[in-house]
């Protein structure tokens, strides 16, 4: 619109009143058109925008009491990590093959201990009646040997008979691994090693039938005389005069375990704290250990073994005489 | 819905001309934190800053759809240009004392709004011309939209069919308006 076309419009609304009316009601509904998109845009803001949400009391509560709960049960946990040792955990059940405190137990499961003789120095004697030392009751032991059982019920938890083990991942190994680096175990001590002479002793009888000298372990005695006499010719055996030169090793254990190893060359004694009242006979390809007039034979095997006595008295008699 | 990904001005431009209010939203957020410090460094508080924004936002919609509208620097310094001015205006009208504590350079001219009409009244007659009337009305009054695009937008056959819907909206609120207003209102 120009603006002669402008100035005439204004005056004709000047002068006709009905076209002043009709402009003013166009003019307001179009402000009412406009007003009411505003309104619809400002509604759409206000529904939309994002709100900075403030909390309130109660919710503040809740957030700042759950947030302190979890500081005190972290600082807690802490505390308790640091004034308190872990439980040594059983890492064995993680591995096949046992680990050092493992053995360690199972020679105390093993070893007799019920044995009067250990009271002045004695290797334990096994029960008779095949009864394991676990089995005996704790009055009858000494106070070493609850010790011993003690820590062998702290380090072995039992587990079910028919639970297996599981079976070892790589990260299993990775994890025993680490926890075996930190798994301080006390170990075994050497006391002496000494080499003894061991005395051999062959029977007559045999010797006759053999026409030759018995040989103990691979070892040829050289026998000067075959023909024993009075009062050793009422028994049937005699004495080499060659001694056989053996390795022994006396071990103390932490956890007091009583037993040998013997693998036919060395000697290696658990539990014996007078080995200087010790002797090793030969007799018949066995090796016997005499200590305090009992006799104990030493098996040759690879594992360690319980002192076990000798009960053929004719045997006790002649390696006790000898 | 509108995602995450950072739009352009051209793009918000794009939206705001063909309608869409999700842009106002971005601009919203986009220009929230610079028009609230504005506000609060200047004698305003939250719910201040809260209707500068809103208004600010409302005004840059309006230049934007206009045909003749060049945009010299970002959209959101516009924004805060607006709201900047509107601001300055209102502490004026308040009588007082002005201390703009800003770096901005661009000046917008913001029309002084005339005197509010009673809203309640205004959506009173809006509601009564029904949906699609209040609908084709603020697309041809407001966002300045033409026929054919209205007849798009609205799914009319063309926009002859647009143009007289239109003429039947218009007659129709003016009636509402006269009934509710008296010739002394008009006059």
């Amino acid at each position: 619109m120009g603006q002669f076309d402008k100035g005439l419009f204004e005056h004709k609304l000047t002068v006709d009143t009905e076209l002043a009316e009709a402009f003013s009601l166009r003019k307001l509904a179009i402000q009412i058109i406009k007003q009411q998109r505003e309104l619809e845009l400002r509604d759409y803001l206000r529904k939309n925008a994002p709100r900075d949400k403030k909390l309130g009391m109660w919710q503040s509560i809740f957030i700042y009491s759950a947030a302190a709960s979890v500081i005190l049960l972290a600082v807690s946990w802490a505390m308790v990590e640091f004034y308190f040792p872990k439980p040594e955990l059983a890492y064995h059940y993680l591995k096949k093959e046992k680990p050092k405190m493992e053995t360690e137990s199972a020679k105390v499961k093993e070893q007799t201990m019920n044995d009067p003789a250990s009271a002045n120095g004695l290797p334990a004697t096994p029960p008779q009646t095949g009864v394991t030392s676990n089995q005996l009751s704790e009055s009858d032991m000494t106070e070493d040997e609850l010790l011993a059982k003690q820590e062998m019920e702290i380090t072995r938890p039992t587990a079910p008979e028919n639970q297996q083990t599981p079976a070892l991942t790589q990260s299993d190994v990775m994890e025993y691994g680490k926890a075996a680096d930190e798994f301080k175990v006390q170990e075994d001590y050497l006391l002496l090693d000494t080499t003894f002479t061991a005395l051999i002793l062959e029977d007559l009888a045999m010797m006759d039938a053999e026409q030759k000298p018995a040989s103990a372990n691979g070892y040829t005695a050289k026998k000067k005389d075959t023909k024993i006499s009075s009062p050793e010719k009422t028994q049937s055996y005699k004495k080499s005069d060659v001694m056989k030169p053996l390795q022994v090793e006396i071990w103390k254990s932490p956890i007091n375990y009583r037993g040998y190893r013997y693998n036919g060359k060395k000697v290696q004694l658990f539990g014996v704290v007078q080995p200087n009242k010790a002797k090793f006979k030969y007799y018949k390809e066995n090796l016997y250990l005499v200590i305090n007039e009992q006799v104990f034979l030493l098996a040759k095997e690879d594992h360690y073994n319980s002192y076990w006595p000798e009960t053929d008295k004719r045997i006790i008699q002649l390696l006790i005489s000898e | 819905m509108i995602d995450n990904k950072q739009l352009s001005d051209d793009e918000l431009i794009s939206m705001i001309r063909s309608g869409r209010q999700a842009a106002l939203l971005r601009l919203y957020k986009m220009s929230k934190e610079s028009v609230r410090n504005l506000i609060l460094k200047n004698q305003g508080n939250e719910m201040d800053a809260e209707d500068m924004l809103q208004e600010s936002l409302i005004i840059t919609w309006q230049k934007v759809i206009e045909p003749e509208f060049k945009l010299s620097a970002k959209l959101t310094t516009f924004v805060y240009a607006v709201a900047r001015n509107l601001w300055l205006a209102r502490l004026r009208k308040n009588g007082r004392l002005v201390l703009m504590d800003d770096d901005s350079k661009l000046t917008v001219q913001v029309e002084e709004h005339g005197e509010r009409m009673d809203m309640k009244l205004v959506r009173v007659c809006m509601d009564e011309i029904g949906q699609t009337c209040k609908q084709l009305l603020g697309y041809f009054y407001f966002d300045g939209f033409a026929m054919d695009k209205i007849a798009k937008l609205m799914d009319f056959a063309n926009s002859d069919t647009a143009k007289a819907k239109k003429y039947q909206c218009m007659k129709k609120l003016e009636a509402i308006v006269k009934a509710k207003y008296t010739k002394q209102d008009l006059l």
